[in-house]
């Protein structure tokens, strides 16, 4: 062969090896390439997992392990959840059955040396041969439970990382003693990272699902709040409802705290035995139980498992039939409280034990405060109904006291219905205080018949203890009764009506009690203080009441006495004017009286003198001549005589007019007092008759003419006459117009007597006469028997001083009804100085 | 021997009264009576002199023009001594104390009893 030939050969073969080289690596990088291509589509499908079912873990793991056990050849292979303390099988793969049942039951324990190496480098931990371990000698339970059930050799434990703390761990295994190489632990550790993320978002999608479920619950019970924002039933029953769904609870109850015991407002899904005990009677919670301990100050009470409790095994009843009767292990109890103080109780129950996580404490917490909020604006709810209702009671009296002014008798009725509508009471009553005893003013709550039989009582002494409006009064302030059976002193016939307690208060006028207003309810206890501010408004309303009606009654009165001394200034001022006017004519007519007086005399005296003068003359005249002068002259003489006689009678009644116009205390004089008598008798008689032409009456006359004077201002004692004359015309007058009794005549008759020292004048009618009670007030100023705007009320009482006072007399009356009046006036005969002088 | 009286009252027929009143001494000539009828002409007539000596003057109160009580405090301021008897309707308590205060020496009311006037009269001091 020539060298080129062996050269070329050489080469030939050469390039033969190298073709077979790069064939190799060509195929080598194709398996390369291929495995890379497929862990790519591994990694792809796993993320295409946990997009498509991001809440599904398991699904994730399983897609994840299997992935990886195909990639890596694993014989079998399982994911574990780490919690920091122990591990949780979350999923295993082609493990022989009897080690999968063993992994569920026995996770991987940290303590593990293996295990131990993860934790703590962080880094996958790969072992060829589990049964050549020191532990699988040893005997430690994960080495053998692996080698033995799972009929594992190689190990390889990758941990799944959270910011760098270990959260859990993937662990595959071989059948045979062969090590996973780099590229598969690589890719496990990808895996690892993947189901963290799935684990993160399954995570986060689990807390926004929470989150979303605890807000829309939420968002309902506000929405139940504020539909019926007094009525707390629904409300309840709604954050029971919610809390046991969120919670995951099998029952659950809720109670209301009104200070001294827990109600059951609420219960779902209680289990009937257990229903049936609570029906038997409150319920009695000792200490340790929850409720004692929510009452005790604590806001959340978490029992683990109620049988493994000191309450329970004490026997505690409470406790024994919640777990008993109804099967609860775990109990969440939560405090309803505002401020400090205890409103209720929100209580869940678990039949096994598994704890409350934190997100449904916080949740019940929160249903707990929404309650609390809805059981305030009910509460103020409430308050506001109440006051509004006190207030409109209040409003409604007040019209009633502006309305009857006159009649308080009204008032303590709308007081009696209000205070027994608002109160809610069996009966109320309003009674008033003289001073002894006690009247009866209202009642309400009884039937027709009832209240005839207690009116029947009254009035009742203010010390009779058995009736709680005389302790009422007796004490002068408020009195309770907290169960009437239990008082001695309270009159137990009573309590037939029904009622236990009972409260007072009294009507208090400038601190002096003058009535009292008494309540009774059906239950024993105490009253609330709002009830109690209530009936005492009403008390002063009462009193404001009687006020009204007594000032009104005065004023009115008042105004009567105003108007009757009005007329009598009227009348008085009329008197005065004409008076004046009098005084003034009088005193024209004094002046050409005078003259006419004067002149008649003169003329008189001159016919006198003529007739003296012309004597002589006249004699010398023929008989018929002087017969005819002396006739004419002693016609003149006559005639002149009667001018003189007249003139006088004119100027008598000139000077009566005179005196009896002018008032006020005029001269004492000397004077006749049967002319006083006889003047005043013509001036009544004829001022009666110029008043009423129909008037007749007989007038006796029985005077003692002694001449003898006396002292008396003359217009003053006429007065008194003039109204004993008046008083008698209208008595007699009266009895003539009442009865028309045949051959009735109305007659005065006068009486004057000396009595040395004194002059008696006695005034006597046949009229209507005057009763004794009547007689009793005659001479009290304003006190009159005629008809309003007849009398003044004044002429006796104006009588009777000018007579005792002025003069030093008496003056007195006797009657008979139906048949006379007399009045008899005795006045000194010289002035004595008066009482008033001597002052 | 006479004497005037001086008698003053605004009612004409009281001149006449007194005329006819003092008849039988006026024709005796024991007095001459002299009339005005305001205090003004009575102040006047004493102011010219009145004939014979005058006694004493008569004076009604009410008058228009200067009341008597005037005229009796000005008749006293000019001549003290002369008696001035006041002589009217009106007797009340006040009008009487002020002529007593003014100086009256007689309050008389009317109408009037001539003789007991006539008694007073003839009491008073006779003028020189």
């Amino acid at each position: 062969m020539p060298a080129e030939a062996e050269a070329s050969s050489q080469s030939v073969s050469k390039l033969q090896q190298r073709i077979d080289v790069l064939e190799a690596e060509l195929r080598a990088r194709t398996a390369e390439r291929d495995e890379a291509a497929r862990q790519q589509a591994a990694t792809a499908e796993v993320l295409q997992v946990i997009n498509s079912s991001p809440g599904d873990l398991r699904l994730v793991f399983e897609a994840m392990l299997e992935r990886a056990m195909r990639l890596c050849g694993a014989m079998c292979g399982g994911l574990f959840t780490y919690d920091g303390t122990n591990f949780q099988t979350a999923v295993t793969l082609g493990v022989p059955p009897a080690f999968a049942a063993y992994r569920e039951k026995y996770p991987p324990v940290a303590t593990n040396e293996r295990n131990a190496r993860m934790l703590q480098t962080k880094r996958f931990v790969q072992v060829l041969d589990v049964t050549q371990t020191e532990g699988y000698r040893q005997g430690d339970p994960v080495d053998r439970s692996i080698a033995d059930l799972g009929q594992a050799r190689t190990i390889l434990n990758v941990p799944l990382l959270k910011d760098d703390a270990v959260v859990g761990m993937f662990s595959v295994y071989r059948e045979e003693p062969r090590a996973f190489s780099e590229k598969q632990i690589a890719l496990l550790e990808t895996f690892a990272d993947q189901a963290v993320i799935a684990m993160e978002n399954a995570r986060l999608i689990t807390e926004t699902q929470e989150a979303l479920e605890r807000q829309t619950a939420t968002a309902e019970v506000l929405e139940v709040i504020n539909t019926s924002p007094g009525d707390l039933q629904p409300v309840f029953e709604a954050v029971l409802a919610k809390a046991m769904i969120l919670c995951q609870a099998a029952f659950g109850t809720m109670s209301t705290f009104d200070g001294l015991r827990l109600n059951t407002v609420a219960t779902r899904g209680v289990p009937e035995p257990f229903a049936r005990f609570r029906l038997s009677g409150p319920p009695e919670y000792g200490p340790g139980t929850g409720p004692a301990r929510l009452i005790a100050g604590e806001d959340i009470v978490h029992d683990l498992d109620a049988i493994d409790s000191e309450a329970y095994r004490r026997g505690d009843p409470s406790r024994r039939a919640i777990v008993d009767l109804g099967g609860a292990r775990t109990i969440l109890n939560v405090a309803l409280r505002k401020e400090d103080a205890l409103l209720g109780t929100i209580s869940i129950y678990r039949q096994e034990v598994r704890p409350f996580s934190d997100n449904q404490i916080a949740l019940l917490k929160n249903f707990a405060a929404q309650a609390v909020v809805a059981m305030e604006n009910a509460r103020l709810l409430d308050e506001q109904r109440e006051a509004l209702e006190r207030q409109t009671a209040t409003a409604d009296i007040l019209g009633v006291i502006s309305r009857s002014p006159t009649d308080a008798v009204p008032v303590f009725e709308a007081i009696a219905r209000n205070a027994h509508q608002l109160c809610n009471a069996v009966f109320c009553g309003v009674v008033q205080y003289d001073g002894e005893q006690l009247h009866l003013a209202a009642l309400r709550g009884f039937s027709p018949e009832e209240e005839k039989e207690l009116r029947i009582k009254y009035p009742v002494k203010a010390d009779d203890p058995s009736v709680l409006s005389a302790r009422v009064v007796t004490s002068g302030h408020e009195e309770y009764i907290v169960d009437i059976l239990a008082d001695e002193h309270y009159d137990h016939n009573q309590a037939s009506i029904g009622h236990r307690r009972m409260f007072g208060v009294p009507m208090l006028r400038d601190g002096k009690p003058i009535g009292a207003i008494v309540v009774a309810w059906r239950e024993p206890g105490t009253t609330p203080q709002a009830q109690i501010d209530l009936l005492t408004t009403f008390a002063a309303q009462a009193v404001i009441a009687i006020e009204n009606v007594r000032l009104f009654t005065e004023l009115r009165d008042s105004l009567a006495r105003l108007k009757a001394a009005q007329a009598n200034l009227i009348q008085s001022e009329k008197m005065a004017s004409l008076g004046q006017l009098t005084a003034g004519i009088a005193h024209e007519i004094k002046n050409p009286l005078n003259f006419v007086n004067n002149f008649a005399s003169l003329s008189v005296e001159l016919l006198d003198e003529l007739k003296e003068v012309a004597g002589p003359a006249l004699a010398t005249l023929d008989e018929d001549k002087r017969a005819e002068v002396d006739e004419a002259m002693s016609l003149l003489i006559g005639n002149l005589g009667k001018i003189i006689e007249h003139g006088k009678r004119a100027d008598g009644i000139v000077k009566s007019m005179l005196s009896h116009s002018r008032g006020g205390s005029g001269d004492w004089q000397p004077s006749d007092i049967n002319i006083l008598v006889e003047e005043a008798l013509n001036l009544a008689y004829h001022g009666a008759r110029a008043q009423d032409k129909e008037f007749n009456v007989t007038l006796e006359r029985d005077f003692e003419r002694t001449g003898k004077p006396i002292d008396v201002v003359p217009q003053d004692v006429t007065r008194v006459f003039l109204n004993l004359f008046g008083n008698g015309f209208y008595a007699t007058n009266k009895r003539h117009a009442a009865a028309r009794e045949a051959g009735f005549r109305p007659t005065i008759k006068v009486t004057t007597r000396d009595l040395g020292e004194l002059v008696e004048v006695r005034v006597r009618d046949n009229g209507t006469g005057i009763p004794a009670d009547v007689r009793a007030k005659l001479f009290q100023p304003f006190f009159t028997t005629k008809p309003t705007g007849e009398g003044t009320g004044l002429g006796l009482s104006i009588s009777y001083d000018i007579v005792t006072q002025q003069h030093g007399g008496t003056i007195e009356v006797e009657s008979e009804p139906g048949s006379f009046t007399e009045f008899t006036v005795r006045l000194p005969r010289t002035r004595r100085v008066s009482i008033a002088e001597r002052a | 021997m006479s004497v005037s009286i001086l008698v003053v009252d605004d009612e004409a027929d009281v001149a006449e009264l007194f005329r006819q009143q003092f008849r039988r001494e006026v024709r005796q000539g024991h007095y001459v009576i002299h009339f005005a009828q305001s205090a003004e002409e009575a102040l006047g007539k004493l102011g010219d002199g009145i004939q014979p000596e005058l006694m004493v003057v008569l004076s009604d109160i009410n008058m228009p023009g200067m009341d008597g009580l005037l005229l009796l405090r000005k008749v006293k301021e000019q001549r003290a001594d002369l008696p001035v008897i006041m002589v009217t309707a009106y007797g009340d308590d006040e009008r009487r104390r002020k002529a007593v205060e003014f100086g009256a020496t007689e309050f008389v009311t009317k109408p009037v009893d001539f003789n007991l006037l006539k008694q007073q009269l003839q009491q008073l001091p006779t003028p020189s």
